[in-house]
């Protein structure tokens, strides 16, 4: 996503309206960050408006919408998407970890690491939290995903609520390579753990993740 | 809580008493038509006959009313009864003590089927099989001191065995049947208590974890990082928390609320958003469940929200209910953009809560929602909970070896009789009776194909006319009627009683006609027998088919009722808890706020505590528990962000190492000054069983 180079205007989509009081305070508060509004479900913001560079998203939205559709329409628009929850009901959790979302937060984690994580999804960077690592270590789907010994030791460290700077130390090694794990776990989990609709796209999916030999023509 | 009704085995017990009870009397009624002794016993011996007599009358009379032991005493009264005046007229008879006129042991006391049937309910199967032993030996004792040993005095007793053999085998059988009924309904009560309770306590979750989720931990969110010029709106959130805690218990399912309080709530919810109500007039005087009405109101009420916000601009929209006796019926339907319903998760708060999760979290409730290009329709019903299936009462199957007893003794005695008897007659009426017997079929204990079953009352019909071929025709020479009785009782036993009932009628009308063409002194007993054992195991049948049918009725009913307080019981309970439980934890802080208390530190502090406890229940799981709990509220007053994961909640772990955990746990926790703490429940598979993470350091429990 590219970076605002003036303030970056952030929407909030929730249904509850009390949420949206306190984050939106919480956004203006941020240097470089512009509250742009709320609205209760993602088909009246991009219909109404107003435009925003960053959506700060609902998790567990009251209407018939899927977490991770959500992120697909909202993406599409061509906003950021930060996921926020209270519920931290771990599948739908998973269900945005495979989505294009830059994280998830929780509503009651420290309000200056909500702020920090909004700047910084509002830059494009990825927010990776306990939350999505334990989501993601915890999917038994996942546990034989072609993850080095290493990653899997990042991802679990990660999970077990350690942040980039202790899992660094942890394992000796610098911070950069801690993120260079994380990003490929990303990337694999999304390639991994997409839904599969058909046979092929499975037997595709098995080949692009190295489960299935590559076919050859003799 | 209603009376249970009587089990299956007192409603056999006490109508086999009543048909016992009934065949006495018509004996005693009869008894000079049948067979009519100008050599009459004295007063002196037919006083007593009669009283002992008419006691199986009296246990009848008194049955309906009494209790299974009761049932038990008032047979073997009727059996004593019975039996002893036939003791005393046999042995009167042996030791010369009779009259030296009286030539015939009085029939009325040879029909010793009835107290053997009585020892079967007074005593058991034993007690009956002694009963018979006696019985049998008493008559023949008798016979001997009157001198009978005519062909007419060996058939009666020899048929009179017979049917005793073959009621004790069927009364066996329908007393197992029934005590098997009995236990298979306990069962499947047990079955439904306890499986409308699971489903009551977990609707009971479902609804709290809503709320909790819609309303508490938003309010306390906002309590917590709110600007404090958002007091007014915390304080009417927090009261707003507080009502929906208090009403979670207010609406207990046992108090019925009237179908036009629905249509009200109903009407109000169409107005709001400018709904079509279609209600038709004259709708029955109702009841519903509290519960019921208030997810149907509310689901409507959210079913036409979402219509209002989603089906767009222009879309037409109504609402129509139906309802009768037995449920109601409302469908929300407009015209507007439609969705697709597959994709709404079952993890979906939304549609699934609000919709699909508040009917299904109802005893009887069920939500359908379709949705396309054409519009949707979101259908919600509840249906008062029916008398239930219970399997009927299956007497076949416990017949066992029983059925060769039944056929071997009827087939064998009939030949006996047969043999007595030596003339051509005789072996017509046998072929008659066997092939009646054996095309019946009796390896499938069905009721036989309209084909056997013509067969089968062809020749026990036809019997009948067989008197003609032979004169004279006493009682014993047409023994073969009775025989032929038999055959038309095993077709009634067999599920055709009608038919049976039917054939019993035509035989005796043909056998009629005989008697008229060729009279004979013993006539009406050679009518008369074959026709009560037929007709008797008729309306037997037909009984015991109505009481099969009343006892699944009933037994239905007893189950939907029963499933109904369970489910309310536990509801209610569950709900108590957790409103208990929620105004142990958060009432005080929501009554502060509600009361516009200034948001000090000190405040938002336990708001954020609070809130940070409650979502301990959902991703905390098992961490949610002591001294854990009290150790993070601690933590989360200094500052520290706690944060629980159970990441193995499929995974057993025995409760001392749980408690091992939290124990080892809070350690950490309580030396945890500010930053973040982390307490997992590691997924199976891992080196540890959980890992306790602050910003400082990691340890792991291995256990």
């Amino acid at each position: 996503m590219d970076v605002a180079v003036s303030a970056a205007r952030v929407a909030i989509v929730d249904d509850h309206e009390v949420v949206a009081l306190a984050l939106g305070a919480l956004i203006d508060a941020q240097p470089g960050l512009e509250y742009a509004g709320r609205r209760a479900t993602v088909t009246e913001l991009l219909a109404r408006g107003p435009r925003a560079d960053l959506v700060v998203l609902d998790l567990n939205l009251r209407d018939d919408t899927q977490p991770a559709e959500n992120v697909a329409r909202l993406t599409a628009w061509g906003a950021g998407v930060l996921v926020v929850t209270s519920g931290e009901n771990p599948y739908l959790v998973r269900d945005v970890s495979r989505s294009d979302a830059l994280g998830i937060v929780r509503k009651s984690a420290p309000v200056d690491e909500i702020g920090e994580a909004i700047a910084r999804a509002a830059r494009g960077e990825p927010i990776i939290t306990t939350e999505w690592a334990a989501a993601v270590d915890a999917d038994a789907d996942f546990a034989s995903a072609p993850l080095t010994d290493r990653e899997r030791e990042v991802l679990a460290l990660y999970a077990s609520g350690l942040g980039a700077k202790a899992v660094a130390r942890r394992l000796h090694v610098s911070e950069n390579t801690v993120d260079d794990h994380i990003r490929r776990i990303r990337l694999v989990y999304q390639r991994l753990c997409r839904p599969a609709n058909t046979k092929v796209e499975l037997y595709q999916r098995g080949v692009e993740d190295g489960y299935l030999p590559v076919p050859t023509q003799r | 809580m209603s009376a249970r009704a009587p089990s299956t085995e007192l409603r056999v017990a006490r109508l086999l008493t009543i048909a016992g009870g009934v065949v006495t009397l018509v004996i005693i009624v009869s008894r000079r038509a049948v067979v009519p002794d100008p050599r009459a016993l004295p007063w002196s011996y037919t006083a007593p006959v009669l009283v002992g007599l008419l006691l199986a009358v009296l246990a009848a009379a008194r049955s309906p009313w009494a209790g299974g032991e009761e049932v038990r005493l008032l047979n073997r009264l009727a059996v004593v009864g019975h039996l002893a005046p036939l003791l005393a007229v046999a042995t009167g008879s042996a030791t010369g003590a009779l009259p030296g006129d009286v030539t015939r042991l009085p029939w009325t006391l040879s029909t010793i089927a009835l107290p053997v049937t009585g020892a079967a309910l007074g005593w058991g199967t034993t007690g009956s099989c002694a009963v018979l032993a006696v019985a049998v030996g008493t008559v023949r004792l008798g016979r001997l001191g009157t001198g009978q040993h005519d062909l007419t005095s060996t058939a009666n007793d020899v048929q009179a065995a017979a049917t005793s053999v073959v009621l004790i085998v069927l009364v066996a059988a329908l007393l197992a049947a029934a005590r098997d009924h009995d236990r298979a309904v306990a069962h499947a009560f047990t079955a439904a208590e306890r499986t409308a309770t699971e489903r009551a306590v977990r609707a009971a979750h479902r609804r709290t974890q809503a709320l909790v989720h819609d309303e508490v931990l938003a309010t306390l969110f906002l309590a917590a990082h709110g600007a404090p010029a958002l007091r007014d709106q915390i304080a009417a959130k927090a009261a707003r928390c507080r009502r929906l805690i208090r009403e979670m218990t207010a609406t207990p399912g046992s108090v019925p609320v009237p179908l036009s309080d629905l249509v009200e709530r109903l009407r109000h919810s169409a107005e709001e958003v400018g709904a079509e109500l279609l209600i038709p007039a004259g709708l029955p005087r109702l009841g519903l469940p509290a519960e019921a009405a208030t997810a149907l109101a509310g689901a409507a009420r959210q079913a036409l929200i979402n219509s209002r916000d989603h089906a767009g601009d222009g879309a037409r929209r109504r609402l129509a209910l139906r309802a009768g006796t037995d449920g109601v019926r409302i469908v929300v339907s407009d015209d507007g953009v439609g969705f697709d319903p597959h994709r709404v998760g079952p993890d979906r708060m939304g549609v699934s809560v609000s919709i699909l999760g508040r009917m299904s979290s109802i005893e009887g409730g069920d939500a359908d929602v379709s949705s396309g290009s054409g519009g949707t329709r979101v259908v919600l019903a509840w249906s008062r909970p029916e008398a239930e299936s219970v399997a009927a009462m299956r007497p076949a199957g416990h017949l066992g070896t029983g059925l060769s007893v039944i056929l071997a003794t009827v087939a064998l005695t009939q030949m006996v009789l047969c043999v007595l008897a030596g003339d051509w007659v005789s072996y017509i009426g046998l072929a008659a009776i066997l092939v009646g017997l054996v095309v019946m079929g009796w390896r499938r204990l069905e009721p036989p194909t309209p084909a056997r079953t013509a067969v089968v009352l062809l020749v026990s019909v036809g019997a009948s006319v067989l008197p003609l071929l032979r004169t004279p025709h006493g009682y014993g020479e047409a023994w073969y009627l009775t025989g032929a009785a038999f055959v038309l009782a095993g077709l009634a036993t067999r599920g055709r009683p009608l038919t049976a009932l039917a054939g019993t009628v035509l035989a005796t009308a043909v056998g009629g006609a005989c008697v008229v063409l060729r009279p004979h002194p013993e006539a009406a007993a050679t009518l008369v027998r074959p026709a009560t054992t037929a007709a008797i195991a008729s309306l037997y049948t037909l009984a015991i088919q109505r009481m099969q049918r009343s006892t699944t009725a009933v037994r239905g009913r007893e189950l939907a009722s029963l499933r109904e307080r369970a489910w309310a019981r536990a509801q209610d309970e569950e709900l108590r808890r957790r409103s208990r439980f929620l105004d142990d934890v958060i009432g005080r802080t929501l009554d502060l706020l509600a009361a516009g208390a200034e948001l000090d530190p000190d405040l938002r502090g336990d708001c954020v505590a609070l809130e940070g406890r409650l979502r301990d229940l959902y991703r905390g799981g098992r961490l949610a528990r002591q001294p854990l709990v009290d150790a993070a509220m601690a933590a989360r007053r200094r500052g520290v962000d706690v944060v629980f994961l159970d990441d193995a909640p499929g995974h057993h772990l025995a409760e001392d190492t749980l408690d091992a955990i939290a124990h080892w746990m809070r350690g950490n926790i309580d030396r945890v000054g500010s930053g973040r703490f982390t307490g997992r429940i590691l997924p199976p598979g891992r080196d540890a069983l959980a890992s306790a993470v602050t910003s400082e350091e990691s340890t792991l429990f291995r256990g």
